[in-house]
């Protein structure tokens, strides 16, 4: 019943497939109702097999699980609680019981029940490995591992497409919505006062914009709808510039101090995207963060990254705007600038703040200069850059951080 | 270093090799000097660590060893001193050397000269010499008879009638300077003119006083 | 370590980009230019004639300021050190380039300076080993007393290009002499 098995520097040879499942100390087993149990050491039950090593010998025994029909808890007067195992053939053989630690036994028989049920042996048979050491099993193992997380990204990942599907479908319907009811606004009539409700829910809830929902009946399509968005974020960008230069020329002013009157109350979104914390620093909006502005000042009628940059470079190709699209020297990030800023007046602007704020031979990190223009991180680097590349400002690499100071290594030359 | 010199070979295969086999003497000697120089600064650190050994051995009472260590300072002075023998003499033998050297130009150039001056020698012989005197003569006495030939019957220096017409020129010429001479004024002067010519005689007296007191007082005239 | 009794000619030594080379190439030129001056200037002072590329030199002056909390990284110093060669400044001593020596005169100046000498001390046409020029007492109160051997014989090669000067070995010992000429060949 119990084997006799094959080893490999003393270890016992897996099969083809095997994984340890538990450990099992002390193990002691019998074969048969009667006779005395036999002690084995560095018990351990594997998907295919349990396995020991004898007392006193060092060959080990197993039992093949695919041998096993059943196994049970059985309970008697003197010696306590024991796993029995019942083979499957020939159909009187003798149970063969297993002894370990009391607290062990419930373990035990639960692990061996399940590796009966999972039945591993089924896919290689009893195989023996060849070769095989302990680095190909952890290989294996790993891969094992890989495929699982592998599913697991997938399955994610297609909950995630599905979750867009359903944003594109939200977007669809919010932009017929609104279309739908511009064109009933043309038609007129008795139903005004539903439309009127209907538009009014759908400002509340975030769903529209006031302004934009009496603009968006002539946008019909293509050429049209484009020159339209170009107008708009023509005006959009221009007012959120004309807002960051009288930041940055008085930083102490408060934006929410000031007056909202005019232009459609379109200044206090400008406002309070500033006040998130996102704005043009110094005359310039990078085009990610025009981006986020334009479609959390729009609502509902959200435009892709492509229609923005359709639309930008058309506004910026109208001479009547006054707007420049530019490329920075890195060549990824674009951004928006009217168009009578240059480098030069640019830096200047910088320098200029880095004398008033750090002092005549101090420097300023590109966060600090972001905080004082109130600009994003990544615009006031890139505006750094583009001054220290127009010789206007050096920079101090140091652990602590990249600091720009005023260009001072010319002075001897003035 | 090699490094530096395969970069840069150095001048020399174009250039003559101007160092003679004294000039290779010369720096050898000097290495030599250099060697005692070298030796006789180690000398000198050994001296004073001499010293202050010694000094340390009297501060913690070891006399005996403090003896050796200023025996060994007393031997240390004496070798610097033979040290400094062989330096004198080394520059002794150097400046012998250079010297040499300088005489050896010296008797060069004397030779070259004393060549130079057989050579000229040889060019001008004395019949040469004999040759061109004598032509010399020759042109001398052509030359006496041409004049000789002039002056036979033209103009000579005791013409009479020229030496009467020159004295006569020059007495109308003395003559003519007399007549342009202004007469002196007839008229009495004035009263005023004539204190002024008495004023400019005292003038005169006092520059001379003046004049008198300078020269007594020198210093004080500057330079 | 002697920083305190160095004061650096320009006054750009106590800014902190200064010890970060510029990537804006005029900047750059015109920070490396400093650079020679500073560097020129301490040698000059200290009397040192090498630079290693070395981390132990990077912490020293004046390539270390620790009154402006900053020090040079390697690469700067190498940077640094490369300007100075390509501007005759310095000479690689070895093939990795780790070992610079300092020419805060340069070759020629050198060589000017000890023809001079041996011109005004009736050493013409006479023959003087490289370890008396150094540190023999005649030249004890010369600019180039105390010069070191490889630099020392930097210059002569340039008086010897010159032909005023020709370098040679001894025939019994190996070490080098040179001979002085009135006139150049």
């Amino acid at each position: 019943m119990n084997d006799e098995v094959a080893t490999d520097h003393g270890r016992p040879t897996p099969f083809l497939g095997e994984e340890e499942v538990s450990k099992i100390s002390p193990l002691s087993w019998k074969v048969g109702h009667g006779g005395d149990y036999t002690q084995g050491k560095n018990g351990r039950l594997t998907s295919h097999r349990l396995l020991w090593e004898e007392e006193g010998s060092s060959a080990w025994r197993c039992i093949r699980l695919d041998r096993i029909r059943d196994t049970e808890i059985k309970s008697s007067w003197f010696h306590g609680r024991k796993v029995v195992l019942q083979p499957s053939t020939p159909t009187d053989a003798p149970p063969i019981s297993l002894r370990t630690a009391e607290s062990e036994l419930d373990a035990l028989h639960s692990h061996v029940t399940a590796a009966l049920q999972q039945a591993v042996w089924k896919v290689h048979g009893y195989q023996l490995q060849s070769n095989v050491g302990g680095l190909s099993r952890v290989l294996r193992r790993q891969e094992g591992r890989m495929q699982q997380q592998e599913e697991t990204v997938r399955e994610a990942l297609n909950d995630l497409q599905a979750l867009r599907q359903n944003a594109n479908q939200m977007a669809e319907m919010a932009r017929h919505l609104s279309r739908s009811y511009s064109s009933g606004n043309a038609a007129g009539g008795a139903e005004q006062a539903e439309k009127d409700e209907l538009s009014q829910l759908m400002v509340d809830y975030g769903l529209a914009d006031a302004t934009l929902l009496q603009k968006a009946s002539r946008s019909a399509s293509g050429d049209d709808y484009y020159q339209h968005l170009a107008h708009d974020l023509g005006a959009f960008v221009q007012r959120v510039l004309a807002k960051s230069v009288t930041n940055s020329s008085a930083p102490e002013a408060s934006t929410t101090d000031q007056p909202m009157s005019d232009a459609e109350g379109d200044d206090a979104a400008v406002a309070a995207a500033q006040n998130g914390g996102i704005s043009g620093g110094n005359g310039m909006l990078l085009l990610h963060d025009l981006f986020c502005l334009f479609n959390r000042w729009k609502g509902t009628e959200l435009i892709s990254p492509e229609e923005l940059l359709t639309a930008m470079q058309m506004a910026c190709d109208d001479p009547s705007q006054g707007l420049r699209l530019r490329r920075f020297a890195n060549g990824r990030v674009l951004a928006v600038h009217s168009a009578d800023m240059d480098d030069d007046r640019m830096a200047a602007t910088l320098v200029a703040l880095i004398e008033r704020t750090a002092g005549r031979n101090g420097g300023m990190s590109a966060s600090q200069v972001a905080a004082a223009l109130k600009c994003s991180v990544s615009l006031a680097l890139l505006q750094l850059q583009a001054g220290e590349a127009r010789g206007h400002l050096v920079r101090d690499d140091t652990v602590q951080g990249l600091y720009f100071y005023r260009n001072f290594f010319f002075d001897d030359a003035k | 270093m090699g490094s530096w010199f395969s970069r840069c070979p150095p001048a020399k295969e174009k250039k003559p090799d101007r160092i003679t086999d004294s000039d290779r003497a010369v720096l050898d000697l000097k290495a030599q000097r250099d060697q005692l120089q070298i030796h006789k600064r180690k000398l000198q650190s050994t001296i004073s660590s001499d010293l202050s050994a010694a000094k340390r051995f009297i501060e913690t009472k070891k006399k005996s060893l403090a003896l050796l260590a200023l025996k060994k300072k007393k031997h240390h002075e004496t070798l610097i001193d033979q040290c400094d023998q062989h330096l004198l003499k080394i520059a002794e033998l150097i400046s012998n050397v250079e010297y040499a050297q300088v005489q050896e130009t010296l008797v060069k150039a004397l030779e070259v000269g004393n060549a130079a001056m057989k050579k000229m020698q040889q060019e001008i012989s004395l019949d040469y010499v004999e040759r061109l005197v004598e032509e010399s003569e020759e042109a001398r006495a052509y030359q006496q008879e041409v004049n000789a030939m002039l002056f036979k019957d033209g103009i000579t220096d005791q013409d009479t009638d020229v030496l009467a017409d020159l004295r006569r020129i020059e007495e109308e010429e003395a003559q003519a300077v007399i007549e342009n001479v202004p007469s002196p004024p007839t008229a009495e002067l004035p009263p005023a003119a004539q204190e002024a010519v008495a004023a400019g005689a005292d003038d005169k007296a006092e520059r001379a006083r003046v004049e008198k007191e300078r020269a007594r007082e020198p210093q004080l005239v500057p330079a | 370590m002697e920083s305190n009794q160095w004061s650096s000619p320009t006054e750009f030594w106590d800014l902190p980009p200064f010890f970060t080379i510029q990537p804006t190439d005029a900047t750059r030129e015109k920070q490396l230019s400093l650079w020679l001056q500073v560097v020129c200037h301490y040698c000059r002072a200290q009397r040192q004639y090498f630079i290693d590329i070395s981390e132990r030199m990077a912490d020293s002056a004046p390539f270390h300021n620790a009154k402006a909390k900053r020090k040079l990284t390697l690469d700067g110093l190498r940077k640094i050190c490369s300007y100075m060669v390509q501007h005759g400044h310095g000479v690689w001593m070895d093939e990795g380039q780790n070992r610079m020596a300092v020419f805060w005169r340069k070759p020629q100046e050198w060589a000017a300076a000890i023809y001079r000498w041996a011109s005004d001390s009736g050493h013409l046409n006479s023959v003087e080993t490289l370890f008396s020029l150094r540190e023999g007492d005649d030249t004890r109160d010369q600019d180039f007393h105390g010069l070191p051997h490889e630099i020392l014989l930097i210059a002569l090669q340039a008086l010897e290009g010159q032909g005023k000067a020709q370098i040679f070995r001894g025939s019994s010992s190996d070490h080098d002499g040179v001979k002085f000429f009135s006139q150049a060949a």
